[in-house]
């Protein structure tokens, strides 16, 4: 069903939608499309695409999914993003400013004259990463170790609530976890060992260890 | 995280008596006859027997019918966000014995009403005589119960953009922040979270200051049963947040996840009103619905050097981070970078990384996608 009134003005239309991101279904799977521009009296829909590039879509007939994705950890260009909704008017919809916030907790000093410098450029896997916000699909902690040791990530998302990221520390080189936006220990990938300093959180660490069938010890630092 | 240690045991808030002139006697009296009520409990100011205030939103309502109170209970107003002569009804604030009889006036008035996605029902509850501690309590507690309300509220109002739960924003810590320090913490702080506080502290712009806390969850109805229960949690709630101790909450939050005794922590807090979940919920899928609320309320509350130290610390010189940043990033490296530390009021205030992220698509789709497909002529 097609989430967009074909009664409504255009330009409201597309006040609405434009530069939002949602998900359309093609071949079975949900894909994330930017929305671009409303044609033909609403009937056709302007988007952009990762792989096909600019496409038109006649809005009902396709599946459109206007779920925003979750809270928490998905992976992206570079390392990891948290995502969260924002819970103001949302007059505007789907994926954009107005309704979700993406950032890398792991960095929380980065300023935008830092990010400006990093010269982060655009390229087309950070479009097609996006899409692991919504399907929640997470890097097992074996292939964290050398995405991160390899230094090809910052930080690595291994399920919804955890994180793995390189220590800001120079006296340790151990594995930092994160539960959520809280780092709580450390991973040892030499030993397999988790060490807990935040011990609040032994019995979540505890849970994705056996969900996940891990081998790793678990010990409070 | 907060410091709840040094938290003064102190009503914030206005304690303000509504004064009426004895004019006005003739006007409760006969409301409290159509109620069945003492006329002295409408607008009571009572700390043990809190008012409620009700806005249910209907549409469907005959365009030529009076906008006249009904009963003298029942306020119309309009409202832009509905459609068909859409109205929202609010009731003057009342205790809970008293809303039964007004929910039937109601549906009896406007037996046309109908209820779609876009209608509502926000449920006010008087907060003004709460201490600092009593108010974050109240927050802590709901913070564990959401899940169980949005269950009750349904799936469609979970995913609702203007009752937006604790479980997707980063609202929390502001919302403790506000309570704690008795004034509004964070410009963040907006009236469509599904537990909005800021009618208890604030005036303007879109929020009035009524002294309550608003809870946004619940569908559009006048079925008497629903609402009945609806607002009986929430009394519940907010009666557990005076009777139980902060400093024994966070205690037990600590260690909730480990000995999973969920179900003591909610009879402790909805009593006999527990059992209302249970049409919506089991008692088995209580784990996994509360094990993440009960992560994050720990987040917010535990206290912890290790994790302070991580998540604020600059990377150091010759840390894997820094490391990693400079082999990923090379040509960033050529210049001189400035890494300033984080604003300590806002521990996720990095705005900018949405825009880079949002910039990365907008800009990957302009600059560098190729156009591989174009179904049609007009898609050029």
């Amino acid at each position: 069903m097609s989430p967009f009134d074909i009664n409504e003005d255009p330009k409201d239309l597309k006040k609405k939608w434009a530069n939002a991101m949602i998900r359309l279904k093609l071949d079975n799977d949900f894909e994330p499309v930017l929305i671009k521009d409303f044609l033909d009296n609403n009937l056709s829909i302007k988007c952009c695409h990762s792989k096909h590039g600019t496409i038109l879509i006649e809005a009902n007939k396709y599946e459109w999914d206007v779920t925003l994705p979750e809270r928490g950890w998905f992976n992206s260009v570079g390392g990891a993003h948290f995502c969260c909704h924002y819970s103001i008017r949302q007059w505007q919809k789907g994926v954009c400013n107005m309704t979700m916030h993406f950032f890398r907790p792991t960095i929380n000093w980065r300023t935008p004259s830092f990010m400006l410098q990093l010269g982060a450029k655009p390229n087309i896997s950070n479009f097609d990463n996006v899409s692991d916000a919504w399907e929640g699909r997470h890097i097992t902690l074996d292939q964290a170790v050398p995405l991160l040791r390899g230094y090809r990530k910052l930080e690595v998302a291994i399920s919804r609530e955890i994180a793995l990221t390189l220590s800001p520390l120079s006296e340790c080189n151990l594995l930092v976890i994160w539960y959520d936006l809280t780092p709580i220990g450390w991973y040892d990938d030499k030993k397999d060992q988790i060490l807990i300093n935040n011990t609040a959180f032994h019995q979540e660490l505890f849970d994705f260890v056996k969900r996940n069938k891990l081998s790793c010890l678990i010990s409070t630092a | 995280m907060l410091n709840f240690d040094s938290l003064a045991d102190d009503p914030i808030l206005h304690k303000d008596r509504v004064l009426f002139s004895p004019s006005i006697q003739p006007l409760f009296k006969k409301i409290a006859t159509l109620l069945d009520i003492p006329w002295t409990s409408i607008y009571a100011n009572d700390p043990l027997n809190p008012t409620l205030g009700i806005e249910i939103e209907a549409e469907n309502i005959d365009p030529d019918a009076s906008w006249e109170p009904l009963h003298g209970i029942w306020i119309q107003k309009e409202d832009g966000s509905l459609r068909k002569g859409g109205r929202e009804y609010i009731t003057i604030p009342l205790q809970f014995s008293a809303l039964l009889k007004a929910f039937q006036l109601l549906a009896t008035s406007i037996p046309e009403a109908k209820f779609t996605h876009r209608c509502s029902t926000h449920v006010h509850i008087d907060v003004r005589h709460m201490t600092r501690s009593q108010m974050v309590t109240f927050i802590l507690l709901y913070a564990l119960c959401e899940p169980l309300l949005f269950a009750f509220a349904g799936k469609f109002r979970r995913h609702n953009n203007f009752c937006v739960g604790i479980e997707y924003t980063n609202d929390l810590n502001e919302m403790l922040l506000t309570a704690h320090h008795g004034r509004i913490a964070s410009d963040n702080l907006q009236k469509y979270a599904a537990l909005n506080i800021l009618p208890a502290y604030v005036s303007g712009q879109d929020v009035t200051r009524y002294g309550t806390f608003e809870f946004r969850h619940l569908f559009g109805t006048l079925n008497a049963i629903t609402l009945m229960d609806w607002c009986s949690l929430i009394l519940r709630l907010r009666m557990a947040a005076i009777e139980i101790d902060l400093s024994w909450l966070i205690q037990k939050t600590r260690y909730l996840n480990v000995d999973s005794s969920y179900s003591i922590l909610l009879e402790k807090i909805f009593k006999d009103s527990l059992s209302i979940f249970w049409n919506y919920v089991s008692i088995n899928d209580l784990p996994r619905l509360l094990e993440k609320h009960v992560s994050r309320v720990k987040q917010s509350v535990l206290h912890h050097e290790f994790s302070r130290k991580l998540s604020d610390t600059l990377p150091e010189e010759n840390s894997q981070y820094l490391k990693g940043l400079k082999r990923m990033y090379p040509h960033a490296f050529k210049s001189k970078i400035t890494l300033l530390p984080p604003d300590p009021l806002c521990v996720t205030s990095t705005e900018a990384d949405l825009a880079l992220l949002h910039y990365t698509w907008s800009s990957t789709l302009i600059e560098t996608a190729p156009l591989a497909q174009e179904p049609t002529e007009d898609s050029t």
